[in-house]
């Protein structure tokens, strides 16, 4: 992923996400794309900056000890979408009408991150490369596939790209090793995968606060200050971007294709 | 939420060194020593047991968990969140969870996209599945110098938009060159390639009382936007490509002849979209230059429409400089249509082919009989040379022939460039 962070944390840090205007609107430049990672459209944050410290975790406890069903429940309100779901059904009607304007364009919001998670799976630049061609040409001859109300195109096109990368890793691993280290490596690479789409898809605040305290290592006070934000919010963002992080470490269920690009516990079995 | 200088809350915050509450651990009698450390006397003698700290509220410490899975929280916190993880099983299992999660965290790769890859993606898709709405021929290259700038700005940090550019070309006989950002710089390409939208007939991104004339739209977008300007530009700019493109798709198959007016001069659309791909080309280099990065030539086949763009002009730039005394005059009258001097312009390397121009006027028809002079140069040389970065008189060529012939093509390739 070619996204600096440290620009993330800059865009942060210009706009106070308590007092600046910009705050609820910070996109996540500069992947100009990027979509909830829950399925759940009717939850959708659109941007305003109430949503940022209305978020429930807020002085409010989850309600059951069940703690990944409590976050859960919060992610859908605190990823943010600054892709309008429209924008998702005009590309799949442009694209099932044939046009290759629709294509391109798609290819422009899309390409670095199939390449990306490609990589990640992979670790292989000329296979990543092929799953790129690969995925591509696969939306290309069925974008009816995609169900909006299933969730994002960038989801879905998520979802498609670790499909066919972990494929290419089975074959390409086969025989190497026993079954079970085999499905531990597919295991590894899903979850890096996953962790990646998280952290580019998550709101900048979050990635802000973490990226100050796991690469520059600052800790939450000096985080808070870097951020100009209270050491409670320091701390609560930090928390909240690991436990985004952390959903991409629950497996989904046993070769469930297409495995949950959403947190389990929504629509996923667990 | 509370700000930096709202009042502690949740009773830990008075913890902190020098609140009232602080008692020093056991610590040596040594610290005595420091006045840093004993500012006022304690009430009581370090050694007589101490009163323990108010225990942190469940709800305090869990707010701790991700500060301390990434080890950012003080020594004394993560001993509390520790001593806590013992005996509250919900805590210790999101503890390690967190934990488990910052295994994910990495360091970025910086991978780039090789630029080659979009249109073989592109051309694969379309070869197992063809368009039935294509984008026109002339306007691929369009498309793909755009996509490229894109992919160079998609990692630009806000100092690298705002990094200087010397935009360069060649006007009344000599070099000019202009200072802007790269930030300024897509803005330009945004507002001349309005010109193309607006002759489409899609909104001019000036609004509609903005200047008609390439170089005045551009003097008028830098001195009335609002500066600095930043990489929010790039959207706009970004969205407005994407929208030509996809506008000249479903247009009939006449479009390619609509003309679009640059104010002195007009190009049929077709040529238009590939003079905007030039400039999209000339300048994403003198940006990479600026940010020290390096930028490839379009490709072969591209670079050789726009190479052969170029040279379709030559004619009617030569006559235009002629007309202001700039160039030779004519040396005999060429009716329409008949054959005229002739220079044969060979261009090597990737996208080269070769060219034979019509010296005496654009309607004069070249022929290799009536040929006076010859010039062999590389591709990106005479891109170089037409769009101003080179003056006519440091261009690398081989020539042969009648030296005013050639002197006057070589002024008239420089002054199709302009800012």
């Amino acid at each position: 992923m070619a996204c600096p962070l440290s620009e993330v944390v800059k865009e942060v840090a210009a706009s106070n996400p308590r007092t600046g205007s910009a705050a609820g609107r910070v996109r996540l430049y500069p992947c100009a794309a990027s979509g909830p990672i829950v399925h759940t459209p009717h939850r959708a944050y659109h941007g305003e900056r109430s949503s940022w410290a209305a978020f429930p975790q807020n002085g409010r406890e989850p309600a059951s000890g069940d703690y990944i069903r409590g976050v859960d429940t919060r992610l859908g309100a605190v990823m943010p979408k600054d892709v309008p779901p429209r924008w998702d059904r005009r590309m799949q009607q442009r694209l099932a009408r044939g046009e290759a304007a629709a294509l391109g364009e798609l290819y422009d919001r899309f390409a670095s991150l199939v390449h990306s998670l490609a990589h990640r799976v992979l670790g292989d630049e000329t296979a990543a490369d092929r799953i790129t061609r690969e995925v591509f040409g696969y939306i290309w001859q069925n974008p009816d596939a995609y169900d909006p109300k299933q969730g994002s195109l960038r989801s879905w096109v998520a979802r498609i790209t670790q499909g066919h990368a972990v494929a290419r890793l089975r074959q390409a691993e086969l025989g190497r090793g026993s079954r079970e280290e085999l499905e531990q490596k597919v295991r590894r690479a899903t979850a890096a995968a996953r962790a990646d789409y998280i952290v580019t898809s998550m709101p900048a605040p979050l990635r802000a606060a973490l990226e100050l305290a796991y690469f520059k290592r600052r800790d939450y006070r000096q985080a808070a200050a870097d951020l100009r934000i209270s050491e409670d919010e320091a701390r609560r963002r930090l928390r909240l971007g690991l436990q985004l992080l952390s959903t991409a470490n629950v497996l989904p269920q046993e070769d469930s294709a297409p495995p949950g690009y959403g947190p389990p516990g929504y629509g996923t079995p667990r | 939420m509370n700000g930096p200088a709202d009042p502690p809350q949740e009773g830990y915050e008075e913890l902190r060194p020098g609140g009232p509450a602080r008692i020093p651990g056991p610590r040596g009698a040594a610290d005595d020593l420091d006045p840093r450390h004993a500012p006022e006397p304690l009430p009581e003698p370090p050694a007589a047991p101490e009163p323990p700290p108010p225990p942190r509220t469940h709800a305090v410490l869990k707010s701790l968990l991700g500060a301390w899975a990434l080890a950012a929280c003080s020594a004394e916190e993560t001993q509390a969140v520790e001593d806590h993880l013992t005996e509250c099983a919900q805590c210790a299992e999101e503890a390690l969870r967190l934990r488990d999660a910052v295994g994910l965290l990495h360091p970025e790769d910086s991978l780039d996209l090789k630029p080659l890859l979009r249109s073989r993606v592109l051309e694969d898709c379309l070869g197992k599945r063809p368009a039935r709405i294509p984008v026109p021929p002339w306007a691929n290259p369009y498309d793909t110098e755009t996509a490229r700038l894109d992919a160079l700005l998609r990692d630009f940090g806000d100092s690298e938009w705002q990094t200087p550019v010397r935009l360069k070309w060649f006007e009344e006989e000599r070099r000019q060159s202009r200072r802007t950002t790269v930030a300024g710089v897509i803005g330009h390409l945004l507002t001349v390639d309005g010109l193309v939208a607006t002759a489409l007939g899609l909104d001019d991104p000036l609004g509609p009382e903005a200047p008609s004339d390439a170089t005045g739209r551009t003097e008028h977008y830098w001195s009335s936007a609002e500066q600095p300007i930043t990489r929010q530009i790039r959207e706009p700019w970004r969205e407005q490509g994407h929208t030509l493109l996809r506008t000249v798709s479903f247009a009939g198959r006449g479009v390619g002849e609509l003309s679009v007016d640059y104010g002195p001069f007009a190009l049929p659309l077709g040529d238009a979209f590939l003079e905007r791909a030039f400039e999209c080309w000339v300048h994403a280099w003198d940006i990479a230059e600026a940010v020290d990065y390096p930028y490839d030539p379009p490709s072969g086949p591209h670079l050789h429409r726009m190479i052969d763009l170029a040279a379709r002009l030559l004619p009617s730039a030569l006559a235009h400089r002629r007309r202001a005394g700039l160039a030779a005059p004519v040396r005999g009258l060429v009716a329409a249509g008949a054959p005229g001097r002739t220079l044969h312009l060979e261009i090597e390397g990737a996208g080269g082919g070769s060219w034979d121009i019509a010296l005496d006027s654009p309607a004069a028809k070249p022929s290799a009989e009536h040929t006076v002079a010859q010039i062999a140069l590389d591709g990106a040389e005479f891109c170089q040379l037409a769009a101003g970065h080179i003056s006519p008189e440091e261009a690398a060529v081989g020539q042969h022939g009648d030296r005013e012939a050639i002197r006057d093509v070589l002024f008239a390739a420089a002054s199709l460039s302009r800012l």
